[in-house]
C-alpha cells in the first residue's frame, strides 16, 4: 500500500519546495513510513529546526503517517522552549 | 552642514495658527538621534504633569530619525507620540510608506503640535513653505476622499498625506493615525491626539535630498539586500508577515476567543494565512520608501469594492480579527482591515475590545440590551463590520461602551469583567503571546507604551525606533552601525548604539512615573496567567513570581532601582539626561550608582545646545 499525503511548507521553508515558491507538494510514501521519512525526503540543511503538523496538531518524528493526511512543515515561531514535546 | 538630520523642528501652535523653527545643534542630536528619544524629549518637556491626553495641553510629535529617507531598504520608518488616551502614558507608535521621507525630503525633521485649533484644520508643507489652512471640507471624509481632495488642491500628485479618519475626530481612544492610506501608526491612540487639536492631515511634498556624510556604504546596502533577498528576506519578499502562522497553533500559542484556546481550526487558519492571500486573484507586494524586500500586501476584490490602495491584513490584524474572534473568511478579514483603515481604528485594539466583549457576551455579561440589540457571536464577521461603524461615529450604545477601549468599556460594564481584559498599561495586547514567546514576555511588562509588539523595551527595537529603521530588516548590529555612521559621520559604536537605546528607555521611564505610574503596571493581565484551554500548553501557567523576576532584571539592567523601577540618578547622569530630571521631580532614585550596569557605566553623555532660529 502506499501512502498519499500533501504537504504544505510554510516560510522560509518554502524555498526547499520543488515547486517553490507556493502550491503544496504531493508525496507518495510506502507503508509504515512516518514523519522522519518526510523531512528526510526534502533537503533542509541539517542545522533547520522543523515543526511538524499532522492534520493539524503536532507530530513527533517517530509518529506513523496517516494517509491521506495534511503535513505542515513550519519553522518554529517561540524557539520551541515552550513546548511539551521533542520535535 | 549636518549629515543625517537638517536641524529643523517645526513646531506649530494650533490655537494661534502660528509656526516657528527650532534648531538644537549636533550634540543634542548625537544624543536623541529623533523618533522615541525626540519624543520623550518633548513629552517630558513641554506636557505639563498630568495632563489629559485629549486637552490641548498635549503634544502631538511626528519624528523621523537620522536614518529616515535615506536612500536604502527599511529607512521609511517615523514614529507618532504623544500622551497616549490610551494608557496616560509614554506614547509612540511607529509606521512605514513613504510619508515620513517625504518629510525630510521637505528639509524637516520633525513637527511638534501644540494646542488646539479652533475649527479643524490640517498642515501643508512644500519644502520650506509651511502653512495651517481650513479644513472644513475635508472633515468628516474618509480617508482616500481626504487625500484625493489634497492632492486636487495643491496639484500635486506625488503629495503624501498623514491623517487622522472618522474615529480620530469623535475622539475614539484607539483611533491610528494614516499615512500613504495603508500604512499606520496604529498604537495608542495618536489619531485621537490628532482629532483632539482639530488637525485632519498633514500633507507633505518634499524636492530635497536628505545629507549623508558617506553615500556609499548605504548603496553598498540596498545591494546586499537585493543580492541576499532570497536567503535573507524570502518570507517577508514573498508573503510578508502572517505567513506561517500554523506554526502558532502547532506550538499551542494562537491568539483564539481573548486569549482564551491557544489552538483554532487548522482548515481555517490556513484560509486565512498570508500564503492563502498571497493566492488571491489581484494580489500583489508592495513596498515602503527605497525598499526592495516590498512585504507590503496589496489586495484586490472589485466586487467587494476591496482596493489594493488600502493595503491587506497584516500578521497583527489576521490574529486581532481573524484568529482572535474566530473569523475564518478570507474575504471578511480583508474587508475588515480595510474598513478599519477607512476610518482610522487601530486593528489591534479594535480586536482587543471587540473580543473582550464577544467573551462577555459569551457568559452573560453583556446582554442585548447593554447592546442595542447586536448578539455579538464568535465569528460573526458581518456582525463586527457594523460595529467598526458604530465605534468610529461613537453610535449607539456599542459604539458609546468600546469606543474607549477594552478597559474602560470593563470599567464602566463592571461584573468583574476587567478580569477578562488582556491589556498592559490599558492598552490591548498585541497578537504575540508572551505564554508562547519568551520575547514578548520579556517585552510586554516593561514596555512604556504597555501591550505593544514593537514599543520597544528590548534595546534593539528601542535603537531602531529612535533612528528610523525598521525592525523586519536583517541588518546585523554592525551593519546597523555603519549605516548611522554613514548618513551621519560619527563615529559610533555598539556602546553608542546601546546607549541610544537606554536613554530613550529612561527618559520613557521617567515621563511614565511622574505621570504616577507605578511598578504595578509593569505586569500582565489575569487571563496571561491562565493555562491555555487547548494545545500543547494547556498544561503550562505562567506564574506572577516569574514575570516579576523578568521585571526586576530588566530594572537592573537598565540601572533602575530593582524594587520602585525608578532611574538611579547615576544612570541619568551616565546616559547624559541628568537634566530631564527637572521635569520628572521625585521620580530618580538616589541610591549609589556601584549597581550600574555596564551599558550605563560605559556611556559618555554629551553637552546639550540649543538655540532657535
Amino acid at each position: 500500500m502506499t501512502l498519499r499525503v500533501e504537504v504544505h511548507l510554510h516560510g522560509g521553508l518554502l524555498r526547499y519546495s520543488p515547486d517553490a515558491p507556493r502550491g503544496p507538494v504531493r508525496r507518495e510514501y510506502p507503508a509504515g513510513a512516518r514523519v522522519a521519512d518526510v523531512l528526510a525526503s526534502f533537503d533542509f540543511p541539517a542545522e533547520r529546526r522543523v515543526i511538524v503538523g499532522v492534520n493539524g496538531q503536532t507530530a513527533n518524528l517517530d509518529d506513523i503517517l496517516p494517509d491521506g493526511a495534511r503535513i505542515d512543515l513550519v519553522p518554529p515561531i517561540s524557539g520551541g522552549q515552550h513546548l511539551r514535546k521533542d520535535h | 552642514m549636518p549629515n543625517g538630520y537638517w536641524d529643523r523642528i517645526l513646531h506649530v501652535d494650533l490655537g494661534t495658527g502660528t509656526t516657528r523653527v527650532e534648531s538644537f545643534g549636533e550634540a543634542f542630536w548625537r544624543r536623541h538621534l529623533g523618533g522615541r528619544s525626540l519624543i520623550a524629549h518633548y513629552l517630558l518637556t513641554e506636557v505639563p504633569i498630568g495632563t489629559d491626553p485629549l486637552s490641548p495641553d498635549n503634544v502631538l510629535v511626528f519624528a523621523a530619525g537620522v536614518l529616515t529617507g535615506t536612500p536604502f531598504p527599511g529607512s521609511g520608518r517615523h514614529s507618532v507620540g504623544a500622551k497616549s488616551p490610551m494608557t496616560g502614558l509614554f506614547g509612540e507608535s511607529e509606521a512605514g510608506g513613504f510619508w515620513g521621507a517625504e518629510l525630510r525630503h521637505a528639509g524637516w525633521d520633525a513637527i511638534v503640535f501644540h494646542g488646539r485649533a479652533e475649527k479643524p484644520v490640517y498642515l501643508w508643507i512644500k519644502d520650506d513653505h509651511v502653512e495651517v489652512r481650513d479644513a472644513a471640507s475635508i472633515w468628516g471624509l474618509e480617508t482616500a476622499a481626504v487625500e484625493d481632495a489634497l492632492r486636487a488642491e495643491h496639484g500635486e500628485r506625488l503629495l503624501k498625506v498623514a491623517q487622522t479618519g472618522i474615529a480620530g475626530e469623535n475622539l475614539v481612544r484607539f483611533a491610528l493615525v494614516v499615512n500613504d492610506l495603508n500604512e499606520v501608526a496604529g498604537r495608542g491612540g495618536m489619531g485621537a491626539v490628532m482629532g483632539s487639536k482639530n488637525l485632519k492631515a498633514i500633507a507633505v511634498r518634499g524636492t530635497q535630498k536628505v545629507p549623508v556624510a558617506d553615500a556609499k556604504p548605504l548603496q553598498a546596502t540596498a545591494k546586499w539586500v537585493t543580492e541576499t533577498m532570497e536567503d535573507v528576506h524570502y518570507n517577508f519578499h514573498h508573503f510578508g508577515t502572517g505567513a506561517g502562522i500554523i506554526g502558532k497553533h502547532l506550538e499551542g500559542h494562537m491568539i483564539v476567543r481573548n486569549f482564551q484556546d491557544g489552538q483554532w481550526d487548522p482548515d481555517k487558519i490556513h484560509a486565512i494565512d498570508a500564503k492563502t492571500i498571497a493566492e488571491t486573484d489581484g494580489f500583489k507586494m508592495d513596498g515602503c520608501y527605497a525598499c526592495s524586500v516590498r512585504c507590503k500586501k496589496r489586495v484586490k476584490d472589485e466586487a467587494m469594492n476591496l482596493l489594493p490602495k488600502f493595503g491587506g491584513p497584516e500578521y497583527e490584524t489576521i490574529g486581532s480579527i481573524g484568529t482572535n474572534l474566530t473569523i475564518g473568511d478570507l474575504p471578511m478579514v480583508m474587508l475588515l482591515n480595510q474598513r478599519l483603515n477607512q476610518v482610522g481604528i487601530d486593528t489591534v485594539s479594535f480586536g482587543g475590545t471587540i473580543a473582550w466583549a464577544m467573551e462577555c457576551f459569551d457568559r452573560g455579561l453583556l446582554t442585548t440590551e447593554d447592546t442595542g440589540g447586536i448578539e455579538l457571536r464568535w465569528g460573526d464577521g458581518a456582525t463586527v463590520l457594523k460595529v467598526v461603524d458604530l465605534i468610529a461615529r461613537r453610535e449607539g450604545p456599542l459604539g458609546r461602551l468600546l469606543a474607549d477601549g477594552a478597559l474602560t468599556a470593563a470599567r464602566r460594564l463592571g461584573k468583574k469583567s476587567e478580569q477578562y481584559v488582556v491589556h498592559v498599561k490599558g492598552l490591548e495586547v498585541a497578537m504575540h503571546d508572551p505564554r508562547g514567546m519568551q520575547g514578548m514576555l520579556k517585552n510586554y511588562p516593561i514596555n512604556p507604551t504597555g501591550g505593544d509588539h514593537t514599543g520597544g523595551a528590548h534595546l534593539k527595537t528601542s535603537y531602531r525606533n529612535t533612528v528610523g529603521l525598521c525592525i523586519f530588516l536583517g541588518y546585523d548590529d554592525q551593519r546597523t552601525i555603519e549605516l548611522v555612521r554613514a548618513a551621519t559621520g560619527w563615529d559610533v559604536d555598539e556602546l553608542e548604539m546601546r546607549t541610544v537605546a537606554s536613554r530613550g528607555l529612561s527618559l520613557a521611564r521617567l515621563f511614565n512615573m511622574r505621570e504616577g505610574m507605578t511598578t504595578d503596571a509593569d505586569a500582565l493581565p489575569q487571563r496571561l496567567h491562565e493555562p491555555m484551554l487547548k494545545g500543547p500548553l494547556s498544561d503550562k501557567k505562567l506564574e506572577r513570581d516569574e514575570v516579576r523576576d523578568i521585571v526586576q532584571d530588566y530594572y537592573r539592567s537598565q540601572g533602575w532601582h530593582e524594587d520602585t523601577g525608578a532611574p538611579f540618578t547615576g544612570t541619568l547622569e551616565a546616559l547624559g539626561i541628568a537634566n530631564y530630571s527637572d521635569f520628572a521631580s521625585g521620580v530618580v532614585s538616589l541610591a549609589g550608582s556601584a549597581t550600574l550596569p555596564p551599558v550605563v557605566v560605559g556611556a559618555a553623555p554629551v553637552a546639550q545646545e540649543r538655540h532657535q532660529e
